[in-house]
């Protein structure tokens, strides 16, 4: 019997990965993912586990859509992975804004050089950053990763806005920084994945 | 009270350089406690979010579950394998939301799919469950793929989906009805 | 005329400094009293982990606090060694964040109540189960809008070099 965690990840992934546009590494992908968890959570086990709050039912919240989906998992051991890879800090900065300011499909008139990657988002507007972390990931990782989260966006919005209104992204009045953010939205979906 | 001579005056610019220093020493640690942070939005709370919807609409998927007995069980009904073929032409062709203009969609069911494009087999087989019986049901699946497909292609080009040859119209056709077979992990099916 | 003209041609007699200091005092007094505002005895070890693009907490009004961290020494025997939640003066349990953000949220002006923010302050050794599971309660009580706290980083590159990811 799978562990719990790798049956409802690949469960989940299941559901999204047999769409039409289905890619030939998904599965070594989810492969390499469970590796990474399931090692992480080899060491908790090891562990007497403790119930620090109350125990609510297994939710493992709204699982996150396959595409235009960047998925950032962090583990116990603050240890961050993207695309299974173990990134530090800086790269992961320049790999979420490689797949934030991407053109996938064209249909960004204000991206600027024609980023075309196809493993990378259809278009700012569209680009979700999924995080997922585990019960025992540090506070402290989480927000670095949401400071270069905000980071990213905070360049690409300048750099928009000094680009349209020739002002700096704090300069703008109301309805041209609401403009800004509508082009490149900060999206995000978190979750903490439980184990029973 | 003649002899006394007048104190000397403090001198004053001193005390103004002592009580500038104390003024900027204390402007300096109170401000210490900084109250900066990053800012977020959370996702509005839905009760229905906790049940952990499927990603895809229930009705678009058409389930079948094979057990370590070999028993069928399709969209949660014991079904004899002689019936497949039907269930999932059924299945396919429901148009549900209308969008279909090719469907024979004279079921119009609500509970089964809206539109062939949209439609999805899920199959899921037991450890247990025999190689011959899985053989059995992915050919009924793609038996009743095909058959949609000649009746569609014989209505549309005249000729059966076999005998197409243009490869344009084979495209279209397939576009029209999609295979769209998922199989999921072996896990244990109740039996 | 001799002594008129020893006079420097100042059109204004010289300012009398002493009483600068007064002026000083009295301004060092006001922030005194008016930096210490504080109202709550903050009950946990808060070590804020380091940001760097962050933004100020506009309208203090609308701003609720949310201490998360392990007891201080002095409350270590009784609540323990694990981080806990404070609201306000008093630790909580998970289960008393909701009726919490309701009543901050009464304290608010009707118009403005949807703009209410909960700063969270919580220690950076903190574990994430604590923290999403705050994050959910949160959201089942509609406070949508929230602020992790945090101190300044000297900068990008010595934040980088000062966690070991």
């Amino acid at each position: 019997m799978p562990s719990l965690l790798e049956y409802s990840f690949k469960t989940r992934y299941f559901e999204n990965f047999n769409r039409t546009k289905c890619r030939a590494n998904g599965r070594h992908r989810l492969f390499t993912i469970n590796l990474f968890l399931v090692a992480t959570i080899m060491n908790g086990e090891k562990r007497i586990q403790r119930k620090m709050h109350a125990v609510e039912p297994i939710v493992n919240a709204a699982p996150h859509p396959k595409r235009n989906t960047l998925l950032i998992l962090v583990n116990n051991e603050n240890k961050i992975m993207v695309n299974a890879q173990i990134v530090n800090l800086a790269e992961l900065h320049f790999k979420i804004k490689t797949f934030v300011r991407n053109n996938g499909d064209g249909s960004c008139d204000y991206c600027f050089e024609s980023f075309r990657n196809i493993n990378a988002s259809d278009n700012p507007k569209e680009a979700l950053v999924a995080l997922d972390v585990q019960m025992e990931t540090s506070y402290d990782t989480y927000v670095a990763i949401q400071n270069e989260v905000s980071s990213v966006f905070n360049i690409l919005r300048n750099a928009l806005s000094i680009r349209k209104y020739d002002l700096g992204f704090e300069d703008l009045n109301r309805a041209q920084m609401r403009d800004v953010k509508a082009k490149f939205p900060l999206l995000m979906s978190e979750n903490v994945l439980r184990l029973n | 009270m003649a002899g006394k001579r007048a104190i000397p005056e403090i001198n004053a610019g001193s005390m103004a350089d002592i009580a500038f220093l104390l003024l900027i020493f204390f402007l300096v640690t109170t401000t210490m406690d900084v109250d900066k942070g990053i800012n977020r939005k959370l996702p509005p709370y839905d009760d229905q979010l906790l049940e952990d919807p499927p990603p895809i609409k229930k009705k678009n998927i058409f389930e079948v579950l094979v057990n370590s007995n070999d028993a069928l069980l399709v969209e949660e009904e014991y079904l004899d394998i002689s019936r497949l073929r039907e269930e999932a032409k059924r299945f396919l062709n429901n148009n549900g939301d209308g969008t279909c203009d090719y469907c024979d969609g004279a079921y119009r069911d609500p509970a089964s799919s809206d539109n062939p494009d949209k439609a999805i087999i899920s199959l899921q087989n037991d450890r247990g469950t025999s190689y011959s019986m899985y053989l059995k049901v992915q050919n009924e699946l793609a038996a009743a793929l095909n058959e949609l497909r000649d009746e569609l292609s014989v209505r549309m080009y005249g000729v059966s989906f076999v005998d197409l040859k243009d490869k344009d119209q084979i495209k279209e056709i397939k576009k029209m009805f999609p295979q769209k077979i998922s199989e999921a992990e072996q896990l244990k099916v109740g039996s | 005329m001799a002594h008129i003209k020893k006079k420097k041609s100042k059109e204004l007699p010289p300012v009398s400094t002493a009483s600068l200091p007064d002026i000083v005092f009295m301004l060092l007094f006001f922030f005194m009293v008016t930096t210490t505002m504080r109202e709550v005895d903050l009950k946990v070890e808060l070590s804020k982990p380091t940001a760097t693009e962050m933004q100020k907490l506009e309208r203090k009004t609308l701003v609720t606090y949310m201490y998360v961290g392990p007891p201080k020494e002095k409350y270590a025997g009784k609540f323990g060694t694990e981080a806990r939640v404070q609201l306000n003066d008093a630790f909580a349990q998970l289960s008393d964040i909701q009726p919490w953000v309701v009543v901050e949220r009464e304290k608010i002006n009707e118009a403005e109540q949807n703009q209410m923010t909960v700063s969270i302050k919580a220690d950076k050794k903190t574990k994430m189960g604590l923290i999403g599971d705050i994050k959910l309660e949160l959201r089942k009580a509609q406070a949508l809008k929230i602020n992790y706290s945090a101190n300044p980083a000297g900068s990008k590159e010595l934040l980088y070099s000062s966690t070991n990811y």
